[in-house]
């Protein structure tokens, strides 16, 4: 911090999340610097913050990221274990599986295993401790930041995402050691990727439960156009930009009852 | 390069020919203690052209376990050693981690100014009179604030002598997406 001010740059604590810092003036970009470079930090939105923090990594956990590039959260989940948790991260794509390498090296971490490819075929011959399912999704969150993603999804589109996010979630559910956590969570407002795939899962596999977040949230949605979902749903979190300044966000977190 | 997106990978112990070039790279820099040369493991690609040479602690190995997916990438990464010449490429990691010797003066680096940083993050050659210290051979370069810049190798061609970068940091911004 000390580096960047002297550099120029301003920089404000963020209330929501304890190890993040706000970029209110920068001489060149936060990208650009060598302290960016040689690892000690990493940008992104103070909501996909958020949901390292709900994981709670511990020291010899065995923690899973079922799409994790490009490395914001899996970097975080390191960086709050002291790269004591191993992390086993995933993601199908060659391209932003390069990003997930490079941000991790770039971070100096050691207690990871990369691994490309489809996150719910994996054959995972354990179950692990904990899941971050932060889910592809429609992008809708970032509206803000991206006005194009207001027309460059379709209601099919998030459909069919939506199936998708619940089969990767049920996959999750499979991974997990009894008493286990799983984290969703997607970048996006739409209940159809949010509520819709929850309760969906929810249906399908009765040994888990939504427990509460520790982070500041809205509640879920529990109706949305007539369509009722389970009512614990409610528990889930929805970040919004008008009301707690990030990018729109929907976070629940499930715990795999023995 | 590596090979195809179908090619076979796996992750296997350096053979002793390969822990020679890597042992025989940690005495050049005088720090065998540098790598855990006993822990490190190459993820070989089938027709691949070089491989990734990691420092695999046994508890993450341990981890590898779980799935019989190949990994793509795991540990600390150390560098890649070349197919064919078995020539060994430290990586930028490893540069992070030489260089925090550097400032404690048990390794010799190449120290650059301003300019010769800026210069060399962009991987371009950096002459004599921006170069403040130099070492002999391959060695890590830092700036004259002791921030870790990469590898470099001091080159000559007729008279002229410069460093050249093997590997910079400013290749997470290029390259690294």
């Amino acid at each position: 911090m000390n580096r960047l001010e002297a550099k120029g740059f301003e920089l404000e604590p963020l209330h929501l999340a304890p190890h993040g810092l706000v970029v209110t003036k920068q001489p060149v970009s936060i990208g650009a610097t060598l302290e960016y470079l040689q690892g000690f930090y990493y940008i992104q939105d103070p909501a996909s913050m958020m949901v390292a923090y709900e994981i709670e990594p511990r020291q010899q956990e065995v923690i899973l990221d079922m799409a994790a590039a490009p490395g914001g959260k899996a970097t975080q989940i390191l960086q709050l274990s002291r790269d004591q948790a191993f992390l086993i991260a995933v993601d199908i794509s060659r391209q932003r599986m390069r990003s997930l390498r490079s941000n991790i090296n770039r971070m100096g971490f050691r207690n990871y295993i990369l691994i490309r490819g489809d996150s719910r075929r994996l054959g995972l011959r354990e179950a692990v401790d904990k899941v971050l399912l932060d889910a592809p999704s429609s992008g809708e969150g970032i509206i803000r930041k991206d006005p194009t993603r207001k027309r460059s999804r379709s209601l099919e589109d998030i459909l069919s995402l939506s199936a998708l996010q619940a089969d990767m979630l049920s996959a999750a559910v499979n991974y997990v050691k009894d008493g286990g956590v799983i984290v969703y969570s997607a970048c996006t407002l739409a209940p159809e990727e949010g509520e819709a795939v929850i309760s969906h899962v929810l249906e399908r596999h009765p040994n888990i439960e939504v427990v509460p977040l520790s982070i500041p949230h809205s509640p879920g949605v529990d109706e949305y156009f007539g369509v009722k979902f389970d009512k614990s749903v409610r528990r889930c979190g929805r970040l919004y930009p008008h009301i707690h300044g990030t990018e729109g966000f929907f976070i629940c977190k499930l715990v795999k009852r023995p | 390069m590596q090979a195809g997106e179908e090619a076979v990978v796996r992750l296997e112990r350096l053979s002793a020919r390969e822990k020679a070039v890597i042992i025989a790279f940690l005495e050049s820099l005088r720090c065998p203690g540098l790598l855990d040369v006993d822990r490190l493991y190459a993820l070989r690609v089938r027709g691949g052209k070089y491989y990734n040479v990691f420092e695999v602690d046994p508890s993450l190995l341990q981890v590898t376990a779980l799935t019989a997916r190949a990994p793509y990438s795991l540990g600390f990464n150390a560098g890649t050693l070349d197919a064919r010449s078995l020539s060994f490429r430290p990586s930028l990691p490893l540069a992070l981690r030489a260089c925090r010797l550097c400032r404690a003066g048990v390794i010799e680096c190449h120290v650059l100014d301003d300019r010769g940083a800026a210069v060399f993050t962009y991987g371009k050659n950096v002459w004599p009179e921006h170069v403040l210290a130099a070492g002999k051979g391959l060695k890590p370069v830092i700036s004259r604030r002791g921030d870790c810049l990469g590898w470099g190798i001091l080159m000559s061609h007729n008279t002229n002598k410069y460093l050249h970068p093997l590997r910079d940091l400013g290749w997470y911004l290029r390259r690294g997406g």
